[in-house]
């Protein structure tokens, strides 16, 4: 490990380009730039939304304008001119909408195959129902019909408004309400699209339902919501995975995520996060600031977040669970990597409620060049919440000494039966691993990413098999050169 | 000119009494560096819940009482000295030093143990740029004790001196119908090779009325000094107390705080280490058992800014009643400071269903090649040990009473002046035994 290939490493890490940086030329139907009552009216008319979500759009509106843009995180970015985005964007050709793969714009097509997304024959094979969201617009559901027979409804959120209003009026806004925080209540005004799953009671869902979403047309932010409803006694295995475009300007994302679980409901959300992460010194990457939350409602419900964040210029997400039934479950297994200029501030949030209730945390953070990594979790028991049980374990390993690992958990017990652990360690990857490797003839990166997958290994045992042999990719990807 | 709160202009008066009362005849130097603290912390405020470090201990009644300065009466105060301990003794009775309590005795060569307003007078060299140190740090109550800065514990060994047993300097608050405020100021500097023990301890008659004490000490570590601090909190159930611990630690020194907190309706107990210098050991070790509706928060920041530095923090807490309690411990490892081994652990015992206990081990890290741990955990005691206990004929209670002490004992076995020990052992026992 000399230091002239220290350097040289590094540099190619530094020069390496994001992989997956195109754009595609995509007539887009755009609003124009800026925010006011008139935009989310007319955003909401072009989605022929019933006048109850018009007024709750702009109940979020309203409350938004009272909030100031919260600082607390350990993260660093250029304002973001909130008047500067287009708050909406879809591709052409809505009136009837595309009624099957030769119909769709082969434009997407060709970028969903860059994207290696099976939505054509591909789609058999792996066995994956896609929703895929290009730009804002949901344009091809699948699986859509064998989904149905099971009555399991899986579409895009638009559709879910008018077919199953009472549904999403039901449990819209009920586990992050529209007052919830800055970013969940702009989403809250002028949310896009996403998806809406619906798995009625006792179902097992038979197969993962997965859904892309894209960055796409420039200059527009993407505010993609997402409804799960899992009734009683029901399963469901959720995944979320991203690319983007490279692009110059910085892109917010501020997207929220739902999940309800009642009696006896299981419901797993897995999360791969690779957007463009900005360029060497950091410019242009996506910012990700996303609400996630789930609500064990049911006694006996477990809701379980894996994720696994490589990209973006800033992440900063805290995928929590609350856990209101009794002897629920709430589980959150986390990769970050940082590299780059890229910043990280995530962990979750457990709160304990009912009786019994049991939490996992186990959060993996790896920094790199200037990379910097920040874990925050919370643990509350609440007075009531007898026997709750936590344990938790947030790693960090560092590579290169210009990055930074910090750890910042927050646990409030009040409740004596309470049991609460938290764990942390922060080091360098080990030198006698590596040696130990070298030494048997590995190359030096390989040996590295070997040794970062083996330290995210606890994660990776709860993907989907797809998505943990993407995620070991990715990683390497992420990694290559950055250790010497 | 920041508005004034109708808080600040409360305790303008008092600022306007110390001016001319016991703060008069100051030297223009001294003058000007409280009138700077004061400026500071009027623009700073109390802080309030709102504020991040402040989610716990409420200040808002110290903020609205309009605190007065004490008249000291030292006439039948006992300030509890503990006899055992060799080495000069400093009592201070409301704010005030009180020799005819104190007995300073012969100390060795190059050893000086004065109050501090002597020592502001006679050695103005010494004690005028490491009180002006702090200026500006941002803490509000640091601020306010400098607007204030007058009395308090001064000593300093010189080189290779070592100064056996312990300083102890003893606060103590009489019975007062009046709310009044103590602002102390300790200093503490060891020169290159030094090495002293130093015990403050804050104590009250019970019948005291409403009190606020605001004790700032600041330790200076010469090279290869190796220095010693313990705090004991004992004022009566009515008292607000803050009290801040700063250590400047310059290359190859050892040092380590002690502290257990016991009285107080508030207390907040800082400790900011600072590792200056490479090869620095900086222990911080420290216990808390509040009971009924007392609030103990301590909060610690330790720095790293040289490589090979070690430090370590342990704090337990046995909570019971309505008890609340937040550790918030940080350690900053600076970029360059490799070779850093650090290690904060924070576990706490809930006797009974009212009480809460927050805790926050966090770790801020710029540099790789560092070893850094925190653990942090809170429940009850094991039933699987009191069955233990039980199978082999230790009736229930005694099982319990025994691992509720046990929890604690490993702060004590760090603790090494004996009697020390022993006497908050007595107190910690007596306390425990009424809960479990």
């Amino acid at each position: 490990m000399s230091s002239s290939t220290d350097t040289q490493t590094l540099h190619d890490v530094a020069n390496q380009e994001y992989k997956y940086g195109f754009i595609t030329d995509v007539a887009s139907d755009s609003l124009p730039p800026g925010l006011d009552e008139g935009v989310i009216r007319a955003l909401s008319a072009i989605k022929k939304e019933p006048e109850w979500l018009t007024e709750w759009r702009l109940k979020a509106y309203r409350h938004w304008l009272t909030m100031e843009e919260p600082h607390w995180p350990k993260v660093e970015y250029t304002p973001v001119d909130y008047q500067s985005i287009s708050y909406y964007s879809a591709p052409k050709s809505q009136e009837d909408g595309p009624k099957s793969l030769d119909e769709v714009d082969p434009e997407l097509l060709e970028t969903y195959k860059k994207l290696g997304i099976p939505l054509s024959e591909q789609k058999m094979l792996s066995g994956i129902a896609v929703d895929a969201v290009f730009d804002s617009v949901s344009v091809a559901t699948t699986f859509k019909d064998k989904l149905g027979e099971l009555g399991i409804i899986f579409c895009s959120f638009s559709e879910a408004v008018l077919e199953h209003p009472e549904l999403v009026r039901k449990y819209l806004g009920s586990v992050v309400p529209y007052s919830d925080n800055f970013f969940a209540t702009l989403n809250s005004a002028v949310f896009s699209d996403g998806s809406f799953v619906y798995i009625p009671p006792g179902v097992r869902c038979p197969m993962e339902l997965s859904t892309y979403f894209r960055i796409n047309a420039a200059n527009t932010g993407q505010f993609e919501r997402t409804l799960i409803v899992a009734d009683k006694g029901s399963y469901v295995s959720y995944l979320e995975g991203c690319t983007a475009p490279m692009r110059d300007e910085n892109q917010l994302h501020a997207a929220i995520v739902e999940i309800v679980a009642l009696e006896d409901a299981e419901v797993k959300y897995s999360t791969i996060q690779n957007w463009y992460p900005g360029d060497k010194e950091g410019k242009g990457g996506i910012f990700n600031f996303v609400t996630k939350r789930g609500m064990c409602k049911g006694d006996r419900s477990k809701i379980s977040w894996t994720q696994v964040e490589t990209g973006s210029a800033i992440t900063w997400k805290y995928p929590s669970c609350i856990l209101k039934g009794d002897d629920s479950v709430g589980e959150f297994y986390s990769v970050a990597l940082t590299s780059g200029r890229q910043q990280a501030d995530t962990g979750t949030k457990m709160i304990h409620i009912g009786k019994n209730t049991r939490s996992t945390i186990i959060s993996k953070g790896i920094s790199a060049l200037n990379g910097q990594n920040s874990y925050r979790g919370l643990v509350r028991v609440q007075k009531g919440a007898e026997n709750a049980r936590n344990f938790t374990q947030c790693d960090s390993m560092l590579l290169g000494d210009q990055c930074g690992a910090h750890t910042f958990p927050y646990i409030d017990v009040r409740n004596p039966t309470a049991r609460v652990e938290h764990e942390a360690t922060t080091s360098k990857i080990g030198e006698d691993q590596l040696f130990y490797c070298l030494q048997r003839g590995i190359e030096m990166e390989d040996a590295v990413s070997m040794i970062v997958n083996g330290f995210c290994k606890e994660v990776f045992r709860e993907l989907p098999m797809e998505f943990a042999v993407e995620a070991r990719k990715l990683l390497s990807v992420s990694l290559e050169g950055s250790v010497g | 000119m920041t508005v004034m709160t109708p808080e600040l202009s409360g305790h303008q008066a008092a600022r306007d009494a110390f001016v001319e009362g016991p703060g008069a005849q100051a030297p223009a130097w001294l003058a000007d560096l409280r009138q700077a603290g004061w400026d500071r912390f009027q623009e700073l405020g109390f802080p309030t819940t709102d504020h991040e470090d402040w989610r716990i201990a409420d200040v808002s009644p110290i903020a609205k009482t309009a605190f007065t300065l004490p008249k000291s009466q030292t006439a039948g105060a006992d300030i509890g000295t503990f006899d055992d301990l060799s080495g000069p003794t400093l009592a201070f009775v409301d704010g005030a030093f009180a020799p005819e309590l104190s007995n300073i005795g012969s100390l060795p060569k190059g050893v000086l143990v004065m109050p501090l307003s002597e020592a502001i007078v006679s050695h103005r060299e010494l004690v005028e740029p490491r009180l002006a140190s702090l200026a500006g740090d941002g803490e509000a109550f640091t601020e306010m004790n400098t607007a204030f800065l007058r009395e308090g514990l001064f000593v300093h060994v010189a080189k290779n001196v070592d100064l056996p047993g312990a300083v102890q300097a003893r606060f103590l608050a009489r019975a007062s119908s009046d709310a009044c405020m103590t602002q102390m100021r300790s200093l503490v500097v060891l020169e290159e090779g030094a090495r002293a023990t130093v015990l403050e301890e804050f104590l009250s008659e019970d019948e005291a009325g409403p009190m606020f004490t605001n004790a700032v000490t600041q330790y200076f570590l010469g090279a290869n000094a190796h220095g010693k601090h313990y705090l004991i909190e004992r004022e009566h159930e009515a008292a607000y107390v803050v009290s801040s611990l700063y250590v400047e630690q310059q290359r190859d020194t050892d040092f380590a705080s002690h502290s257990a907190l016991l009285g107080g309706a508030v207390v907040r107990n800082n400790v900011f280490p600072t590792m200056r210098g490479e090869n620095c050991m900086s222990v911080v070790n420290g216990m808390y058992i509040p009971h009924d509706d007392q609030i103990h928060d301590n909060r610690m920041l330790v720095r790293h800014t040289m490589p090979n530095c070690q430090s370590r923090q342990y704090y337990r807490g046995i909570l019971s009643d309505h008890a609340k309690t937040m550790f918030s411990g940080r350690i900053v490892v600076d970029e360059g400071a490799q070779q850093t081994d650090a290690v904060q652990s924070n576990k706490n015992l809930l006797l009974s269903r009212t009480c809460m206990a927050q805790t926050k081990p966090q770790l801020e890290i710029y540099a790789d090649d560092v070893k850094c741990t925190h653990g942090a955990t809170t429940g009850q005691i094991d039933e699987s040990a009191i069955f233990y206990f039980k199978a082999r004929g230790i009736h229930e209670a005694d099982a319990r009473r025994l691992l509720t002490f046990a929890f604690v004992n490993e702060i004590f076995e760090r603790m090494d002046l004996e009697v020390v020990r022993e006497r908050l052992q007595g107190l910690v026992a007596d306390r425990l035994n009424q809960k479990v």
